[in-house]
């Protein structure tokens, strides 16, 4: 069983519903993507204090403007400024707590910190099972088979690879993961050990969908580029950038698991 | 080997190029027997397609003989002789699960591409441009087929080549596209576009059931052809308003089902043409639409407009407005071909009944050496050159 980690992530509401579930069916085993201390189950302040402020001034704006209307538009900016107040007082944003973000202390309790890492969320439906999926995914020596990025994984034991990886700019990249939760046929997530080359994690979640219409496969990464975020920014500007590789590799994936190979006309686009 | 390769606009040559090699299990190569230039090949020949490179190879109406398969297809041997669909499906994904073999999920390498243009992407399409996969088409002497397992069809030895090429694309095409019509006793279908695919939809309306069916080019020639193999009655838009006409001759009602199998260059005069026409000579818009224009307009209240014709980019002055207030029904897309090829086969052999021969709409044919030339004729003279096949 994994060792328990100090630091946290927390993606989304979304997650967190999911993988509370987690941790009450596997007792504490598993507390890693999802994991949330019981203190912030209640609704926690997550915005500054300059910010509410301003909500508070707004929305009292809002309301002011509201009362010269005397139509619908004046109700609903009257319930604008009223949810604004409440933010304000409160200190609680509800979008916020759905994306995970906190404004309200300057730490994240994220292991990267929204304002530096990179996130990319996509999902995909493959027409598999999600047992076929989940097999061939834990095998992290497949990966570099459809991922065009990855160089190689060695799998140490259980919990522990080692992964070597093309960053951006051509850059040799490569950091030591963790897994840190994970239920068969349902999900992984993954993070690099401290201290890593490069900061990331990701989780792969694997939904069957009814009808005879396969899995959906939500795959959610996020990593801290080496370099910083400049670095990353040039890299996209030649295509190089997470979410396009991202992209790609997911269509591998795909690719890979329908049809069992990679359909291609590299070898003679042009006959040339 | 030799092949035709496109070098830029109006500039195809038959030139040397290496053979092509398996790469994937699922491969086979195949040996050209025939090939054919398709109306949407000019498309191509004229620079209307986006993301072709200098040295493509074109075709994608081929069929001949398999000389090499992958350590994964099962179901052909050597020296099988095989019609090849020019829609590439992997035939395990969602669409082609559900016989959507055109909008094949996987066997676009360059989907990501296509997501971006279109929001989605459709399935992979030989010697199409590399928005559709850059894969080498079949103007050649050989070819490589990608999931050789579920394209290929085998065709039985006594039938010729030309009777049956055009179930790679055109006839499966025409007859779609009289299926989307949904063709009910009694009804009228009007054909705008008397080419090849024009041709066969005409064919397959009667097929369908259709109670008669009017055929509408400005090409003499492609018009006696419907009139005396479609048995079409037949409408000249140079020579009759074709609005006023169809109205006439259909009591007011307007045809039931309307086929536009002319696609995205349209010809005409008309103030709408002359517009597309200077808009796209500048760049500002892709697609010519008069044909479109014209089918929804004419079209029954509640009627179907059906569209074989090739379209590619944003349509302008569509008349969404006629549409919606007749509430008429829209169908498109590329052609499932292999949900066709063995009803239409059938038709072919005739099964009892005196078969249906698609080689009567071959005008031309040359060796492919020749193909320059060929291209140019096609393109220039679409009176007499209605289809051209290629001999490798």
């Amino acid at each position: 069983m994994p060792k328990t980690r100090k630091q946290t992530t927390d993606h989304s509401t979304h997650h967190r519903k999911r993988l509370r579930t987690t941790t009450n069916i596997d007792g504490d085993k598993f507390r890693g993507f999802g994991y949330q201390p019981a203190a912030s189950k209640r609704k926690t302040v997550n915005v500054g204090p300059i910010e509410r402020t301003i909500s508070i001034l707004g929305g009292s704006s809002l309301i002011a403007a509201a009362a010269e209307r005397r139509n619908w538009s004046g109700v609903v900016l009257s319930c604008l400024g009223a949810g604004l107040i409440r933010r304000g007082w409160t200190g609680h944003c509800s979008g916020y707590a759905f994306l995970g973000v906190n404004h309200a202390d300057g730490k994240s309790t994220s292991s990267i910190r929204s304002k530096e890492g990179i996130k990319v969320e996509r999902s995909v439906t493959i027409n598999r099972s999600p047992q076929d999926l989940y097999t061939f995914w834990r095998d992290f020596d497949n990966l570099p088979r459809v991922m065009s990025h990855l160089k190689e994984v060695d799998v140490y034991d259980q919990l522990r690879s080692r992964w070597v990886a093309v960053g951006p700019l051509g850059k040799e990249v490569e950091w030591e993961a963790e897994i840190i939760n994970e239920r068969e046929n349902e999900m992984i997530s993954w993070q690099s050990v401290p201290n890593s080359q490069i900061d990331t994690a990701g989780s792969v979640r694997f939904t069957p969908l009814s009808f005879d219409r396969g899995t959906r496969v939500t795959i959610s990464m996020q990593y801290k580029p080496p370099g910083g975020k400049f670095v990353a920014k040039l890299a996209s500007l030649f295509g190089q950038d997470l979410e396009s590789k991202l992209i790609d590799d997911i269509y591998n994936f795909k690719r890979m698991m329908e049809t069992q190979e990679l359909p291609t006309s590299a070898a003679q686009p042009s006959g040339r | 080997m030799k092949a035709v390769r496109w070098l830029g606009k109006q500039d195809v040559r038959t030139e040397e190029v290496p053979d092509p090699i398996l790469i994937n299990p699922r491969d086979a190569i195949i040996r050209v027997t025939s090939t054919a230039i398709c109306g949407s090949d000019l498309h191509l020949y004229n620079g209307m397609i986006p993301t072709m490179k200098e040295g493509d190879i074109l075709g994608h109406e081929f069929m001949g003989e398999v000389v090499e398969v992958g350590s994964s297809v099962k179901n052909l041997s050597v020296g099988d002789r095989v019609v090849v669909p020019f829609t590439i499906a992997c035939g395990n994904c969602f669409f082609c699960k559900r016989k959507l073999w055109s909008l094949c999920d996987n066997s676009n390498p360059n989907a990501p591409m296509l997501d971006e243009v279109y929001g989605h992407s459709g399935s992979g399409l030989f010697g199409y441009s590399h928005l559709y996969g850059g894969y080498a088409g079949g103007q050649a002497e050989y070819v490589r087929v990608p999931f050789a397992d579920v394209g290929p069809f085998k065709i039985p030895d006594d039938i010729p080549d030309e009777q049956v090429l055009f179930l790679s694309d055109i006839l499966p095409t025409g007859y779609m596209a009289a299926e989307n019509c949904h063709i009910q006793p009694g009804d009228t279908v009007a054909v705008w576009g008397c080419g090849p695919v024009g041709q066969f939809a005409i064919q397959s309306a009667w097929w369908l059931g259709a109670e008669r069916v009017i055929a509408i080019d400005h090409y003499t020639k492609r018009l006696e052809l419907a009139a005396s193999l479609g048995k079409a009655e037949t409408i000249d838009f140079d020579r009759e308003d074709v609005y006023e006409r169809l109205l006439q001759m259909t009591g007011g009602l307007g045809p039931d089902a309307c086929i536009d199998a002319v696609g995205l260059e349209a010809h005409g005069t008309s103030v709408d043409a002359v517009y597309d026409r200077v808009k796209q000579a500048t760049y500002l818009g892709t697609d010519r639409i008069h044909a479109l224009r014209q089918a929804i307009y004419c079209c029954r209240k509640g009627g179907t407009v059906s569209i074989p014709g090739v379209y590619g980019g944003l349509l302008d002055k569509v008349p969404f407005g006629s549409a919606f207030a007749k509430g008429l029904h829209m169908e498109m897309g590329q052609t499932h071909v292999h949900r066709y090829l063995q009803p239409l086969l059938d038709k072919i052999q005739g099964n009892g009944h005196p078969g249906y021969d698609p080689s009567q709409i071959i005008t031309h044919r040359f060796p492919l050496e020749e193909a320059a030339e060929a291209y140019k004729l096609f393109n220039e003279d679409k009176n007499t050159c209605i289809k051209v096949v290629l001999k490798p």
